[in-house]
This record gives structure tokens, sequence and C-alpha cells, in this order.
């Protein structure tokens, strides 16, 4: 089992870029007994696809609104800074704020997706991480339920690291119900 | 160790200086490559890479005491520090230094209100309280006084005042309204302006100017020195109050609202900062741009026209409120009304209209004081995190707008880039603010925002235009713009920054201010 403890040193050697003590899932947090949340931009159907996924595996998602303070303030309420996890899909602006105050509040950034609608109306997935995640992830085989599946792989994913890091671009066809771009992330807790 | 050191200095001094204020601060507030959460200080939204300005550490300490002994230390050891309040400087370089190895002096762990006066209606702080930490603090205590706060609210009172930043009531000019500072040189020497010079002063936060030389204005955009107290007045909550927009519907409309906007302004019948953001601004906040166009270069007329008729946007759109008591702003609002009534098409929204418009909701909140982030979601329309502000000052008059509005543009539509921009009407001029959106992860489109905010300097300046404010990156550019006589002023910044600061430690080339050229 991973302990709060070995999850931690992992997710820290993920931020430092140094090799890694463990490897840290959100699974294997969640099974530490760590908080997890998500922060979902449930107004587009990737968004709601990704919610889905995460209910499934036990994770709430809180709606992403206009106002992105009003969903970090609820995160600041509702856990001690610092001792969770927040997994999210969401627009770019979301992220930004979510990213600067997680950094502030002992949180690094573990992982970073961005899925980018092209000119050419494709959507491309442009995800940095290990080769095995990424395959994993299958986003381009997974055309309109691509934020379902990574809504269900990312949970168990083993979250990048240091030198092992790979960036990965795919474009596959613009989903029926997405209109912006996205881009997903987990925030860990620094050691 | 760490293999990132300021310029000039050796590794082993700057081991020991990091250590010595290790000493300080604790071991957890000396934030450097070796431990965690350095990356928190990268400015990763210019058009540049984030590495060009990545400090070597950061220090925070809690209080004068602490921030004096690390001044001493940084002079001792010749240690530049880079100041931040609560560091959230974005589209003008985030907390980032002006120069990759400086250390930032991270202020936002000084975050008391250490006074509110309810009755003269002023409070102070320190540098690292928030909008939102104020706002919240006269929430709780049913302070019936409102703050005055920049889009985003989790910006510094003080650290945007001192860059001479703007809000959105009429106590929106935050440079006007501070009174009283405290700061710290170089050396270590605390003082306090105006009437703060007397040893028992009951006016410090009342009388701006004291006796003898009026200095706080040496201190904003500056190196001089730090600032770890200021007097901000609040605004008195008003006995009624009206916010209103007035959509605009063809490009042209700036001219006439322009100048229907001036006298209106200085004769105090707005008494706001109005606000006359495009077409692109106002919807930016509420749609991704690939909701009506997913193509190459600058939106199209004809996808504008149909976004402009979707959301009910003007093409240009004024915003501002009125404040007091019911019959003045009746009558106000009558005045204003009769003027813009002359542009044909001009519809008038006040209040409660517009419900569900995102973007109307949070100008409003702004114009009340209330602090949220929802201006943060223009970085959706394209996507890609990348923004910087172009922020030239003109002239109230339509000329000027619409001159100002035609060169920046093309340019932007040459370099393929959308015009997203507002024009903010002060007392007598107008911030023109330029918010320049660029998809950062393409390195090409990066460059191309890169040069693009280069040439607009130029060609502004070319026309008598200067920017009020700038990203880290054209500081030293910007500076060289207010050349009369010689580079006269620069020279005498220079003078007084090495008389201040002899050593050159205190942000090193803030403003293009760097000691030791002559
Ligand atoms: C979407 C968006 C909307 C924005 N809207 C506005 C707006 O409405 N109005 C506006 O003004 N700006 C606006 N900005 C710009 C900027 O984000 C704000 O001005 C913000 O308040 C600045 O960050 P801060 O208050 O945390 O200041 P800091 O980052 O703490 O400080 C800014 C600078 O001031 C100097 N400084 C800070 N503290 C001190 C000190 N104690 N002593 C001496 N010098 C010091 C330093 O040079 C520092 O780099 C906007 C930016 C974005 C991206």
């Amino acid at each position: 089992m991973v302990t709060r403890r070995t999850f931690l040193q992992g997710a820290a050697a993920t931020g430092a870029g140094a090799t890694l003590v463990a490897e840290p899932t959100l699974a294997g947090w969640l099974e530490a007994g760590g908080p997890v949340v998500a922060v979902v931009d449930q107004r587009v159907g990737s968004g709601r696809q990704f919610s889905e996924a995460l209910r499934s595996q036990g994770i709430a998602a809180l709606a992403d609104e206009h106002d992105p303070a009003i969903v970090l303030a609820r995160l600041a309420e509702e856990f001690a800074p610092g001792g969770y996890t927040v997994i999210g899909l969401t627009q770019m602006a979301t992220f930004l704020i979510a990213e600067r105050t997680g950094m502030d509040n002992g949180l690094n950034l573990a992982w970073r997706g961005d899925h980018r609608l092209l000119p050419n109306g494709q959507l491309q997935h442009r995800l940095r991480g290990r080769a095995e995640t990424m395959s994993a992830l299958a986003l381009d085989r997974a055309g309109d339920s691509w934020a379902y599946s990574l809504g269900q792989h990312l949970v168990a994913a083993r979250l990048p690291g240091g030198a092992e890091e790979q960036s990965i671009t795919t474009a596959v066809a613009r989903p029926r119900q997405q209109t912006g771009s996205l881009v997903s992330w987990v925030l860990v807790p620094r050691a | 160790m760490s293999t990132r050191v300021p310029q000039g200095v050796s590794a082993e001094v700057f081991e020991d200086a990091k250590a010595r204020m290790r000493a300080v601060v604790g071991r957890r507030w000396v934030i450097d490559e070796e431990s965690q959460g350095l990356a928190s200080y990268y400015d990763i939204y210019s058009p540049a890479s984030e590495m060009t300005t990545a400090p070597s550490a950061a220090v925070a300490p809690a209080n004068v005491e602490e921030l004096q002994r690390v001044v001493v230390i940084a002079h001792e050891l010749g240690i530049p520090l880079w100041t931040t309040s609560a560091g959230k400087n974005y589209a003008y370089g985030g907390p980032a230094p002006r120069e990759a190895g400086m250390v930032v002096l991270d202020l936002k762990r000084m975050n008391r209100v250490l006074e509110v006066d309810t009755e003269s209606a002023y409070a102070v702080v320190e540098p690292g309280v928030s909008y939102f930490q104020l706002y919240e603090h006269l929430q709780k205590n049913k302070i019936p006084l409102w703050i005055d706060c920049a889009a985003p609210g989790w910006g510094s009172v003080l650290g945007n005042a001192s860059e001479r930043g703007v809000g959105y009531t009429p106590y929106g000019d935050h440079w006007m309204m501070q009174c009283g500072l405290e700061v710290m040189l170089a050396d270590g020497t605390l003082f306090r302006t105006g009437m703060g010079a007397m040893e028992n002063s009951n006016t410090w936060n009342l009388f701006k100017y004291g006796y003898g030389p009026y200095l706080d204005g040496i201190f904003s955009q500056s190196n001089f020195g730090i600032i770890t107290k200021m007097g901000i007045w609040l605004m008195p909550e008003p006995p009624g109050h009206m916010p209103f927009m007035i959509t605009l519907p063809r490009e042209d409309d700036l001219h006439m609202a322009t100048d229907i906007l001036r006298p209106l302004k200085i004769n105090m019948v707005i008494p706001n900062g109005v606000l006359t953001p495009d077409l692109i601004w106002e919807s930016a906040t509420k749609v991704p741009r690939s909701k009506y166009y997913t193509g190459k270069g600058p939106m199209p007329d004809s996808a504008r026209k149909k976004m402009a008729k979707d959301l009910d946007m003007g093409q240009w759109n004024v915003i501002a409120g009125l404040y007091g008591p019911q019959p003045i702003i009746d009558a106000n609002w009558g005045v204003i009304r009769d003027a813009f009534a002359k542009i044909p098409g001009a519809k008038f929204y006040t209040g409660d209209d517009r419900p569900g418009d995102v973007s109307w909701e949070y100008r409003k909140k702004l114009m009340r004081g209330e602090p949220n982030l929802t201006e943060f979601n223009l970085m959706n329309w394209v996507g890609g995190g990348g923004h910087v502000n172009f922020s030239p000052i003109s002239p109230t008059t339509g000329d000027d707008a619409v001159k100002q509005y035609e060169m920046i543009r093309s340019r932007a539509h040459e370099y393929g880039f959308d015009y997203m921009g507002e024009f903010a009407v002060g007392w007598r001029e107008m911030h023109h603010i330029f918010m320049l959106m660029f998809n950062r992860t393409d390195e090409a489109e990066t460059k191309r925002a890169y040069e693009l905010f280069s040439l607009l300097i130029d060609e502004a300046a070319a026309e008598g235009y200067g920017e009020y404010r700038t990203n880290l990156h054209y500081m030293d550019h910007i500076a060289k713009t207010y050349g009369y006589n010689d580079d006269a002023l620069w020279k005498l910044h220079r003078r007084i920054k090495r008389a201040l600061d002899p050593k050159g430690i205190l942000s090193p080339g803030k403003q293009g201010i760097w000691p030791l050229e002559s």
C-alpha cells in the first residue's frame, strides 16, 4: 500500500525533476486516505464526461464557474493548505489560477495536458508525461469520448517524473460537444 | 549548491547569503533551486522564455524586523533583491525579477491589515494584503467602506498601488488614493513619508503632503526603496449606486463616444474610471474564440458580427457607474443618456438588465469594489496562456482614440493576432490597454508576439504616445522613449538611485533604472 509519506516523497521528487522515490498515482493517494478533489468545467460535454469518469472512481468534482475565484475559495475552505491533491479539466484561466495558487499553498504541478482546437477543426492533445502513461491514455483512438478516457486513466497513471518526461502531440477530429480548448492538470502536495 | 546565482556574485558568497537569511526568516522561507517551489516565481505568461527571468532564490520575511535584517545581509554581500508584494503582477511579468538570477524579495507573509479608520475612511496595510483579504476584513467587521480593486482580486493593495494600477470605483486611481508610506532603503534605514515623519503623528493617513519635499511618488514604479506600509483611502458605501453600460454598434463610434466622455469625466458627471472595451474583450470572458472562428489570423468581420449579435454586444461598450443620492444619480443619468443618444443605435443598460451576462456581472462587482477573478477568463479566448499588456496613454479625444486603435489593430492583424483592447478614461487622459493574447505553447507565435510588442512601442513613441507601465522584458526599451533633453529624466533617476542605493541591490533594472549606468 502506498502510504501518505511515500506518495508525498514521490510527488516531491516529480516536482523537483529528481529521481522518483515512489510512483505516485492518484489512486495511490486515494488509497492512502489523502483527499482528492476535482475541478471540472462542466459547461462543456468533454468536461461532463471527465466528471463522470472521476465519479465512477469515487472522486467528486467541483464545477468550474465563470469566476475561478469561487471554486478556489471552496478548495481553500474544504482542505488544509497542501494536504490535498487536485485534478482538473478546465479552461485555461482556471488552470492558470489553480496552478499559481497551488504553488503558493505547497502544491506542485505533476501533470499538464493541453487539448487545443486547431484551425483545421481537429483537436490536438499535447501531453507531457511518461510514454507508457500516454499510450495507456490512448487519446488518439478515443475520439469523441477522449475526456472520459483521460479521466479514467489519469487516476491510475503514474505521474510524470524528471528525465523520463516526453511530449506527445496527437490530433483527432473535433469532438461534437466542445467549443473551446481545455487543459487537464494534476496538482500534488510537496513533501 | 544552486547552479543559478545572481550576476556578479560567487557561488560561495551566495550560499553564505542564503544561510544567513535562513537564520533570520527560517529554512522554509528561503526558497532556492534545491528546495521546492522556486518555480512559483517564474513568469510563465510573457512572450519570452521563463528562464530569461528565473530567480536564483526567493526570501520571504514575516515582518519589518526580519526584512531589515535580510536587506542588511543583501547590502553587505551585494545580493540583488527584486521586491514583490502579492507577486501577482501578471500581464507585466508576475513575480519574476527583471533578470535571471536575482533573488525575489517576497513580502506576501507581511499581510496584516494594521488599521481601518471607519470615521475617516482609510486603512493601513502591509504589502501582502490582497484585495480579497481587505474586502473580507471589511465584510467580517461590518465596516461600511468599499475597497477599490484591480480586476484580479488576488493582487496586493500596496503592490498594485505602487505600480500606479487602476480600479473601477470613483477611487480607481490607486496611487492618488494612497496616503502615507513607510519605506525601507537599501541600507535598512526605515522612514515614514508626509505627516508620518512626526513621532506622534495623528494625520499620517489623512494628509498626503506633510512638510518639505513630497517624496511618495519616487517610490512608485521604482527601485529606490521597499514600501513596508501604506495608508489607502476607502470609499464610504454610497447611499445609491447605478452601474450602466452603453453598447455602440459600429467600430467608428469610438470617435464620438470618446469626445462625449471627455467633458462628462472632466466635469465629474461620471465619477469613476469609465471603460470602453471592444467587442472581443467584452466577449472573451464569456466565449472562446473557437466558438465563432477556428481559422488562422485575426477573427474576420463576419464572425465578429455574428458574435456581437448572439451576445448582444457592441463593437465598443461604454461601462461606468453613478454613485450618491438617487436624485443626483437620476439627474446625471439623464445628462449621460442625452449625450449618448446622439450615437445612432446606442443601447442603454443599467443594474439588473442583462441577466446571465457574465462580463456585465463582474464589471458591476468591480464598480462596487467586490474583488473577483472573472476577468482572467480572457485567457480562454486563445487558450494558450500567453498574455502581455501594451498600455499607452492617450489624450481623451476621439481623434487620438481612433488613431491608437487603428495603429495597434492593424499591426496586431498583420502579425496574426486579434485586437483585444479597452480604453480606461481617467481624469484627463485614457489608459489604452491592448491585451495581446497568444498561444505560449507555440514558439513561433510567442516570438511574433514579442516582436509585435517591440514594434508597437516604437510606433506609439513616434506619435508621442508613451506607456504607463510595462512588462519586465520591455522596461529598458520604454525607458528610452522617455528621452527628452538627452535622457535627462532617466539620468536623474540613476543619480537618485546611486545616492540611495549605491550598491544597486534593490530591484536593479526596474523601469530601466540600472544602478551603475551613468
Ligand atoms: C486579466 C488581467 C486583468 C488585469 N486587470 C488589471 C486592472 O484592472 N488594474 C490594474 O492595475 N492591473 C491589472 N492587471 C495587471 C496586474 O495583474 C495587477 O496590477 C496586479 O494587481 C499586480 O500584482 P500585485 O498587486 O500582486 O503586485 P506585485 O506583483 O506584488 O507588485 C508589482 C510590482 O510592484 C513593485 N512592488 C511591489 N511591492 C513593492 C513594495 N513593497 N515596495 C516597492 N515596490 C514594490 C515591484 O516592482 C513589483 O514587481 C491585470 C492583469 C491581468 C492578467
